[in-house]
């Protein structure tokens, strides 16, 4: 497409104007301030948009007010002719010839894949860009320029890559200090440096365990100092110690107690005298016991004898017995049993005799035949007792009773013989029992004498007198008893106070007096004497005693201190006492200095045990270390996308560089046609050095092959250099496809002499066969040079504004 | 009942977390502490399992010493399990090489093997021998083959051998003490208890050769993503029974991809994001999920990513709205404008020729290495060392959408 119209609708200080280039080449000249520049930037900002206020200038806001604003008629290869119209702010419109809009596609088509960006690079450039060509050394400059020319379809390389780096370098820059790899690197290093200072402390945690071991091994040897100081001053105070010890030894020896002399009474005499002693109350009872049974016994006996005498019984006589005695008793009541049974007869016979006939009564017999019966059972019994214990007076008392009993059962029987009632022969039967009775109370008379006798009594004594006999036999019995009994208690009361004598004497031997209260006195005076010398001896022993407990204090203090090692006892006697105390106090000083350091060294050790548990307990070097840990991932992640962004931008660097290296021979190629044409063939082509080489350099090369450094070039050949190949990627370009555009150029032949400018001007001039060429320019000379270049050119003439 | 022990490695105890940036406020504390949390649940874990020893294969700290906190921690630990009689087993790895006194040195109950040469000590247990082969690293690099030098011996009962190794290249691991899955079987043990790869990987199935891989995930890196812990292995007499994994570790580290197809505003974002989170939170059983998203795909939304700070400031919105239990920890993008690629390839846009460099470079990751590294020279920070290691292919992408996106955006203004 071709610039068939500009019109500057408002737009600086060139409202109103209208320029109308031709196809081919269009030379817009006039003098400083007539608005060349303007041109150039309203056909930019009227195709591709204006860019902001700032970016172009105040001198581009229109004088009038308003947005900036124009209009430019473009012609497409095919012929057809549109007019875009475009106010800042607004939208672009596009016309077709009749002024039907048309749509953006049509622009679209027209200007391809363009870019403001490419035409800025390809489509525009002045006497500045020429003079840059040394840039071609550095070799993004280089790739960049010669990509953004040959970019084949969508947008350029170099935004991209613009956007890509600013956002990298937004991240990231070297020497940068405001970027946030700047702010995260600050940190990490402040984090790190806080951990390292940490960590020192942790060394110094090792070292803690060092300085732990440095500290036991201080207190081990304070240990040693003080235990050798101590052992030292306790040798010195055991051996004072064992000196007065042994001091006290001799000392407690020589107050040893001496004996008093007495002999102490056995326990066994004390006790001995002092049974003897109890016993003798007992002794003198018994004695005065003995004798009132004595008395007794005499007063029993005299009773006695005046009994007898009162009976008339011999003092010496024996009493009868109590088998005698039963027999008197037989014998009397045998004599009154026949007394009354004659006086019973005579009463019979005489009332037989005088009043015949006397009724007879008939006798009670079983009575008598009872006592018949008893009195000879126990006149047997009687004589199988004097049988047997050979008393004759129960023999005699037995044979009586028998003689007796069979009487009064003969009697009964006659009488019952006699009941037969015939009362004459009655009577006389009668008499004959009164004469038989009378026989028989003779013959119990005689019994009753004969047991009179037996038992020593005067035969004069009553039947009747027997029962006072016999209470009065009572009597002297009663009273030969308690005699007796009396007796015998005074010889056993007597017996016991004589051995208690006996023992006495055993146990005070020969001399003891045998009076019970002598006795007793010696006694006492024995125990008394007894106590003194018991009291004596205890002393004695309690004495002893306590200087035994002494001298075993004393010498367990000695084997105490000395635990039986002789030579420690030879030192201790051999010590100077007053040595020894001065010898105490330096030792002492030594003691008290190593228990101080002792005392220091454990302090030390404790303090150092505390550091490291708390060391050991403190979480502060981990979080320090998570600190670092956390702002070296911050500062990794900002490194991180630094990276991405820089990948991208390698890529796509890549990526263009792989397209300009496809279409760089092309462009080399037109180049070097353009240079040896416009240098008359002197030199022939160019070389660039491969990709971004640093440090490589471009040549240009000669007719004959040499090759030589742009860098000694003269900036004139370099500027012809450079609008050779900027005319080459001008060809390159469209020849790959890309759109036909103008190609702007303003004031490029400025700094060149005027052999290299009209090899300049030719090479435009060519450029101007294939492409429509603007040459914006103030100066004449240019002007002219390029009328002789080709004559055919368009020229615009600008008058100057103000 | 089976016997147990327990295998643990790479466990880089109270070193901090790498690559997570700062996190919002009221994190620090869970995550330095962590590590060290976890090793507790291992103890726990001895405890619980009754194991009868407790095998650590390297790594037990990030270097050789260790911290004061880590050191103190580890003989706590120590401590509680040689109280039910449990014993440890501990090679040293190429962040701790046993270069001199071993942190573990002096600690009852703790067998620390040899540097450079395996040896073996056998246990007379009540349930019967057992014998432990290891080898600690006396370097930090150490390229030997240690695999080689290991022999069973005659002793009986189950064999256990502890390596801290490479088995093949790994990324994101150093190649140290490399070997094969052959020079290991060949020395006949019942168990290999592997460290040194932080994801867990069971290398071989009879006999079991298995990286227990990191007790607690180190850094958001994709082998110290999801679940880590250690394993609880089951024998009788010479023979593994079973051998299982147990989650031990207390933060987790996870990523989510996110397409932006389909998504019309701001708001889709955020609930495709939500929406994402949620999945890995509810899988994390109660831990916090540090959460990496990446958005994928092509449309409209493309625009909105590419501003100055925006994902920055995306993710500081999802953090400041989010429970104690997830952390949103980067959000990256790898999502592109909404253009058919295929069909720009075709076209004769410039672009064609952009998308077709990108292609190459991503055919040719050497390349794209080269070109990384050429490109992080300009950093000199020791942090930056090796920068461009992980994920190429992801940050080349993003850099074409990048590239993509500005060209479109250019013709636009065209």
């Amino acid at each position: 497409m071709r610039i068939a119209r500009i019109e500057a609708i408002a737009y600086g200080a060139i409202g109103g104007r209208v320029v109308e280039p031709e196809p081919g080449l269009t030379v817009i000249h006039g003098p400083n301030e007539s608005g060349k520049s303007s041109t150039m930037q309203l056909i930019r900002g009227v195709l591709f948009g204006f860019p902001a206020l700032r970016g172009e200038g105040p001198r581009r806001e229109p004088k009038g007010g308003g947005q900036r604003s124009g209009r430019v008629d473009i012609v497409t290869e095919d012929g057809r002719r549109f007019r875009v119209e475009r106010t800042h702010g607004s939208s672009v419109v596009i016309t077709d010839e009749q002024g039907e809009p048309v749509g953006d596609a049509a622009l679209m088509r027209a200007l391809g894949i363009a870019s403001v960006d490419l035409f800025d690079r390809v489509q525009t450039f002045d006497s500045r860009d020429l003079a840059s060509m040394g840039l071609l050394d550095d070799p993004s400059v280089r790739a960049g320029v010669l990509a953004s020319a040959v970019l084949g379809g969508g947008a350029g390389a170099e935004p991209v890559l613009t956007a890509l780096q600013k956002r990298a370098d937004a991240l990231y820059k070297k020497q940068g200090e405001n970027q946030p790899y700047a702010h995260a690197l600050k940190a990490a290093t402040a984090a790190r440096r806080a951990l390292r200072e940490a960590e020192k402390d942790a060394g110094a945690i090792d070292r803690s365990a060092d300085a732990l071991t440095e500290a036991e091994a201080r207190v081990a040897r304070a240990n040693e100092q003080l235990v050798a100081a101590t052992q030292a001053l306790q040798y010195l105070d055991r051996l004072v110690q064992l000196r007065a010890a042994l001091a006290e030894v001799a000392a407690v020896d020589a107050q040893r107690p001496e004996a008093s002399g007495a002999e102490e009474p056995s326990v066994e005499l004390v006790s001995e005298y002092r049974a003897v002693l109890a016993d003798l109350p007992v002794a003198i009872d018994a004695r005065r016991r003995a004798t009132q049974h004595e008395l007794d016994a005499a007063g029993e006996h005299e009773r006695a004898v005046r009994a007898r005498e009162r009976i008339g019984l011999p003092a010496t006589a024996p009493l009868p017995s109590i088998a005698d005695e039963s027999g008197l008793r037989a014998a009397a009541e045998a004599v009154r049993e026949a007394e009354r049974e004659a006086t019973r007869l005579g009463d019979i016979a005489r009332s037989a005799a005088t009043q015949l006939p006397v009724p007879v009564e008939p006798a009670p017999p079983a009575p008598r035949r009872g006592l018949g019966a008893a009195l000879i059972a126990v006149s047997l019994v009687a004589i199988a007792v004097g049988w047997f214990v050979d008393i004759t007076a129960a023999i005699i008392g037995g044979i009586i009773g028998v003689a007796l009993g069979a009487a009064i059962l003969g009697g009964l029987g006659a009488s019952t013989r006699s009941e037969r009632p015939q009362q004459h022969a009655a009577a006389d039967q009668h008499q004959a029992a009164l004469a038989n009775a009378e026989v028989l109370a003779d013959q119990a008379r005689a019994a009753w004498r004969a047991a009179l006798a037996v038992s020593g009594l005067t035969g004069e004594l009553r039947v009747d007198q027997l029962d006072d006999v016999l209470a009065t036999f009572g009597a002297i019995r009663a009273a030969d008893d308690a005699a007796t009994r009396s007796t015998v208690q005074a010889q056993a009361d007597r017996a016991t106070a004589d051995a208690i004598v006996v023992r006495a004497a055993a146990a005070l031997g020969e001399g003891a007096p045998a009076e019970l209260e002598q006795l007793r006195t010696t006694i006492d005076r024995a125990l008394h004497d007894f106590d003194a010398q018991r009291e004596l001896a205890a002393k004695h022993r309690t004495d002893l005693q306590a200087w035994q407990h002494r001298r075993e204090l004393a010498q367990e203090q000695v084997d105490s201190l000395s635990r039986a090692d002789a030579a420690l006892i030879a030192a201790a006697e051999a010590l100077d006492l007053d040595q020894a105390e001065a010898q105490h106090d330096v030792l002492a000083g030594q003691v008290v200095a190593a228990r101080d350091e002792h005392t220091d060294a454990v302090a030390a050790l404790g303090g150092t045990r505390a550091l490291i548990e708390n060391d050991e307990d403190s979480a502060d070097l981990a979080t320090l270390a998570q600190s670092a840990a956390d702002a070296e991932a911050d500062l990794r992640a900002v490194a991180d996308e630094w990276l991405t962004l820089q990948l991208a931008h390698t890529v796509v660097e890549r990526a263009r560089d792989r397209f300009v290296e496809e279409h760089q021979p092309g462009v080399f190629e037109r180049a070097a046609t353009q240079i040896e044409t416009a240098t008359h063939g002197s030199w022939v082509s160019v070389r660039m050095p491969d990709g971004e080489k640093a440090g490589a350099r471009s040549e240009i090369v000669g007719r004959d092959g040499a090759r030589t450094p742009f860098a000694e070039l003269s900036e004139g050949t370099v500027g012809l250099v450079y609008l050779c190949l900027r005319a080459g990627l001008v060809d390159e370009m469209h020849a790959d496809g890309g759109p036909e555009l103008p190609v702007l150029m303003d004031d490029v032949l400025t700094h060149l002499d005027p052999e290299r400018r009209a090899g300049a001007a030719a090479v435009i001039a060519d450029l101007a066969t294939r492409h429509q060429v603007l040459y914006f320019t103030c100066h004449p000379e240019q002007v002219q040079a390029l009328r002789d270049a080709d004559p055919g050119l368009t020229e615009i003439v600008l008058e100057r504004l103000v | 009942m089976p016997r147990r022990f327990i295998h643990a490695a790479d466990l880089h105890l109270d070193s901090p977390f790498v690559g997570i940036g700062t996190l919002r406020e009221g994190f620090a504390e869970t995550m330095r502490d962590a590590s060290l949390e976890a090793w507790d649940a291992l103890i726990d874990c001895c405890l619980e399992e009754e194991a009868e020893f407790l095998v650590l294969s390297g790594d037990l700290f990030d270097r050789a010493d260790g911290t004061p906190r880590g050191r103190s921690r580890v003989r706590r630990g120590i401590e509680r399990l040689q109280e039910r009689g449990i014993r440890v087993f501990a090679v040293h790895g190429n962040h701790d090489p046993l270069s001199g006194r071993s942190p573990l040195a002096g600690l009852e109950g703790v067998h620390v093997f040899r540097k450079d040469v395996p040896t073996s000590e056998t246990l007379d247990l009540p349930g019967g021998p057992v014998t432990v082969h290891g080898v600690s690293f006396g370097k930090r690099e150490v390229s030997e083959n240690l695999a080689l030098k290991f022999a069973r011996g005659d002793a009986p009962g189950l064999h256990v051998g502890v390596l801290h190794c490479s088995l093949g290249e790994r990324e994101g691991h150093g190649t140290y003490a490399p070997c094969t899955v052959a020079d290991l079987v060949a020395a006949r043990m019942d168990y290999w208890a592997l460290g040194h790869i932080h994801a867990y990987s069971e290398e071989h199935a009879e006999p079991p050769v298995i990286y227990a891989g990191t007790l607690q995930g180190r850094s958001p890196k994709p082998g110290e993503r999801g679940p880590h812990g250690a394993v609880v292995v089951e024998f009788e007499g010479d023979r593994v029974l079973e051998h299982r994994r147990v989650e031990l570790d207390r933060v987790r580290f996870e990523a989510v991809e996110v397409s932006i197809e389909g998504l019309d505003d701001e708001a889709d974002l955020e609930r495709a994001l939500r929406s994402a989170a949620a999945g890995v939170v509810a899988q994390a059983d109660g831990r916090v999920v540090l959460l990496r998203a990446t958005l994928t795909g092509r449309g409209p939304l493309y625009e909105l990513l590419v501003r100055d700070e925006y994902l920055t400031g995306l993710r500081s919105a999802l953090d400041d709205q989010e429970a104690d239990d997830l952390v949103w920890e980067r959000i990256t993008s790898t999502a592109g404008p909404a253009v058919d690629l295929d069909e720009l390839r075709q076209s004769n846009a410039f672009a064609a020729e952009v998308l077709g460099a990108f292609d190459t470079l991503a055919a040719d990751p050497t390349e794209l290495q080269h070109v990384l590294d050429g490109l992080a020279k300009s950093f000199t920070d020791t942090a930056l060392a090796g920068l461009p290691t992980e994920d190429l292919a992801g940050r080349l992408a993003a850099a074409r959408e990048l590239a993509l996106g500005l060209m479109l955006e250019q013709d636009g203004a065209a």
